[in-house]
């Protein structure tokens, strides 16, 4: 098999892995390159690496990786809390919810074939 | 040997699992033979049976009859018939394959805990469940495998008996499979009190659309979506995926995936002939995007890397429900089925065996840092991409994989489901886009806290997992990368067969009458 042959069909398009992989290191190779111009003298561990070295700068003991989602879980706050409400761990309401379905289900089927 | 494949391929594991604590008896290393030598011949005989099944053949197996082919000697079927079509040997492919591995990972994983040889026997009997269900013919057979499936699930789940959370976990299981067991009997018994037939095949052909058809049809549907997690369905897979050892976490997602496969064989063949398959295929989707959406959404809060793993298995049902559901929603169009019908269903079946893989890989990875730390607290984590760099690699493959990121296997399933979902309804690929996003934004969590930043002082002295589970991972890991590279070979050798062989239910049906 030819890399251009292993071709996946969609029904709308294609996808050939072996010549996006191919891709990828082209651009891979051409990052390298950009980088490998850049300045030599760059030193480690000092304040070349800041990229302000002015004002108040927050302590970084104070940030953690769960803060990145603030902003999702604060616009989602509502839909949260009522996810959490649901999922409560007891096993009636995990009955509850089955019979739930089945009453929906069988609504639905039943006025489909009514209707 | 062929001809008796089928009934081999439950008798096997099942008499393997009995025999499992007599070798056991004799020695550990020659149980751990036994049972690996008892997969292989498993995972053989499902390869001799796809040989002949995948070309479009199906094959039956008549127990008790005076040859096996002897399905209707009557003029209707009234023996037990086991039934193997391209999807079901796809199915077991899939089922005895991650056995198999999760037996090699577990050598190491469980060996300084007693009762290993309960939880060979119990694995083997899961494995026999599977396949059982997989192959069954008629509903009751069903019915019984997936009890022996529930039971099996159950004890392995409870195998930390010293912690309260797995046994709870265990007692939440059994209570939620007795109930979801007791519908799928009861929808039996509608089903034989109208028509006096087991067979589904024959069920399928004499059904005359009553009242209690469709009371049997959604006792069908609630118990299968239940037994496969599907969401409002989903509340005991946090704590059983959760609770158990890893693992088991493993291969009850396969579990999870043969009830999904039941639901799809009620869905397509047994109810295949009542004119309700788009309003079906339409609850099918909603389920589907109700597991993505609110798996994906509850994963990201988690901090316990089981439980957070157990969201994500239930969000990626939701994709093969997505596809499948849209199948069947458009199968009597033809037009639209030939469009992106297919296309879809290929993607939702193709979905499950990625989703063994990398959701099994996932697990597993899990497995060795619980192995190595001892906790599945993330914010007690850190640094040990230094210690475990394979582990790491590992999970970072797992990650990328279920994120649906090129060119690894999750995205070759989900670009199917995204193109072809997109000429069904936008709103629905938009979604399934949006939930790949926030699962990756999920596990970048996960690999930061666990393998990134500082290692805590109690951990400097850890070392990578032994070379058995690295083994079992490397072997996902590498599953992964191929079925990503070429998924083209995969889709046309099997996955299309399988996805064709539920659309036409009427060779399954002739096969048996």
């Amino acid at each position: 098999m030819s890399i251009l042959t292993n071709i996946l069909e969609t029904g709308t398009g294609f996808w050939n892995p072996l010549l996006g992989l191919s891709f990828g290191l082209i651009i891979i190779l051409l990052v390298y390159l950009i980088r490998s111009q850049g300045e030599r003298k760059y030193k480690e561990k000092t304040e070349q690496t800041l990229p302000f070295f002015a004002g108040n700068l927050p302590s970084r003991k104070s940030l953690k990786i769960h803060n990145i989602y603030w902003g999702f879980f604060e616009a989602l706050k509502e839909y949260y809390s009522w996810l959490k409400a649901v999922h409560t761990g007891i096993i009636n309401d995990y009955i509850y919810w089955f019979v739930t379905v089945l009453v929906i289900l069988l609504t639905i089927l039943i006025l489909f074939v009514i209707l | 040997m062929l001809e008796h494949c089928l009934v081999l391929l439950i008798a096997v594991p099942l008499l393997a699992a009995f025999f499992t604590p007599l070798a056991h008896k004799i020695g550990e290393k020659l149980r751990n033979w036994w049972v690996l030598f008892s997969l292989v011949s498993i995972q053989f005989l499902v390869l001799v049976l796809a040989k002949n099944v995948i070309g479009g053949d199906i094959q039956v197996y008549t127990l008790g009859a005076e040859f096996p082919s002897l399905t209707s000697p009557a003029g209707f079927p009234i023996r037990i018939i086991l039934e193997a079509d391209a999807i079901a040997v796809f199915m077991a492919l899939i089922s005895v394959f991650a056995a198999l591995v999760i037996s090699i990972y577990s050598l190491r994983f469980i060996e300084k805990y007693k009762s290993t040889d309960k939880y060979y026997a119990l694995l083997l009997i899961l494995t026999a469940g599977m396949l059982g269900l997989i192959f069954s013919g008629d509903m009751f057979t069903m019915f019984v495998f997936l009890e022996l499936l529930s039971i099996a699930s159950c004890g392995l789940i409870a195998f930390y008996v010293h912690r309260g959370e797995s046994l709870e976990a265990a007692f939440k299981y059994i209570v939620i499979s007795a109930v979801a067991g007791l519908m799928i009997l009861f929808s039996v018994g509608f089903l034989y009190a109208q028509y006096g037939l087991l067979n589904i095949a024959a069920i399928s052909s004499a059904l005359e659309f009553t009242f209690l058809d469709i009371v049997a049809l959604v006792f069908l549907v609630a118990g299968f979506a239940m037994k496969c997690g599907a969401v409002p369905l989903h509340l005991w897979v946090s704590d059983a995926y959760g609770e158990a050892p890893a693992p088991i976490s493993a291969i009850l997602v396969i579990a999870s995936q043969v009830s999904l496969y039941a639901l799809f064989r009620i869905s397509f063949t047994l109810f295949g002939a009542l004119p309700l398959k788009e309003i079906l295929g339409w609850l099918v989707i909603i389920f589907g995007v109700l597991s993505m959406f609110i798996g994906v959404t509850m994963a990201i809060l988690q901090t316990d890397i089981k439980r957070l793993m157990a969201y994500h298995a239930v969000s990626q049902t939701g994709y093969m429900l997505l596809g499948v559901g849209v199948g069947l929603a458009v199968i009597g169009n033809t037009s639209a089925l030939d469009a992106f019908g297919i296309t879809a269903m290929e993607g939702g079946v193709f979905h499950i065996m990625n989703h063994a893989i990398y959701q099994g890989l996932l697990f597993l990875t899990a497995g060795a840092i619980i192995y190595r730390t001892g906790t599945k607290d993330l914010n007690k984590m850190g640094g040990l991409a230094k210690a475990m760099p394979f582990t790491a690699i590992f999970f970072l493959l797992g990650s990328f994989a279920i994120s649906g990121l090129p060119p690894l296997n999750g995205f070759a399933s989900k670009l199917l489901i995204y193109e072809s979902v997109f000429r069904f309804s936008p709103l629905l690929s938009i979604i399934a886009i949006l939930v790949s996003i926030l699962t990756l934004a999920s596990f970048v969590k996960v690999f930061y806290l666990a393998f990134l930043g500082s290692t805590p002082a109690k951990f400097q002295k850890i070392k990578e997992v032994p070379k058995s589970m690295g083994l079992a991972m490397g072997i996902l890991a590498l599953f992964i990368v191929l079925f990503g590279l070429f998924p083209n070979i995969v889709v046309d050798g099997l996955v299309s067969p399988a996805a064709r062989a539920l659309i036409e239910q009427f060779q399954y049906i002739n096969a048996v009458l």
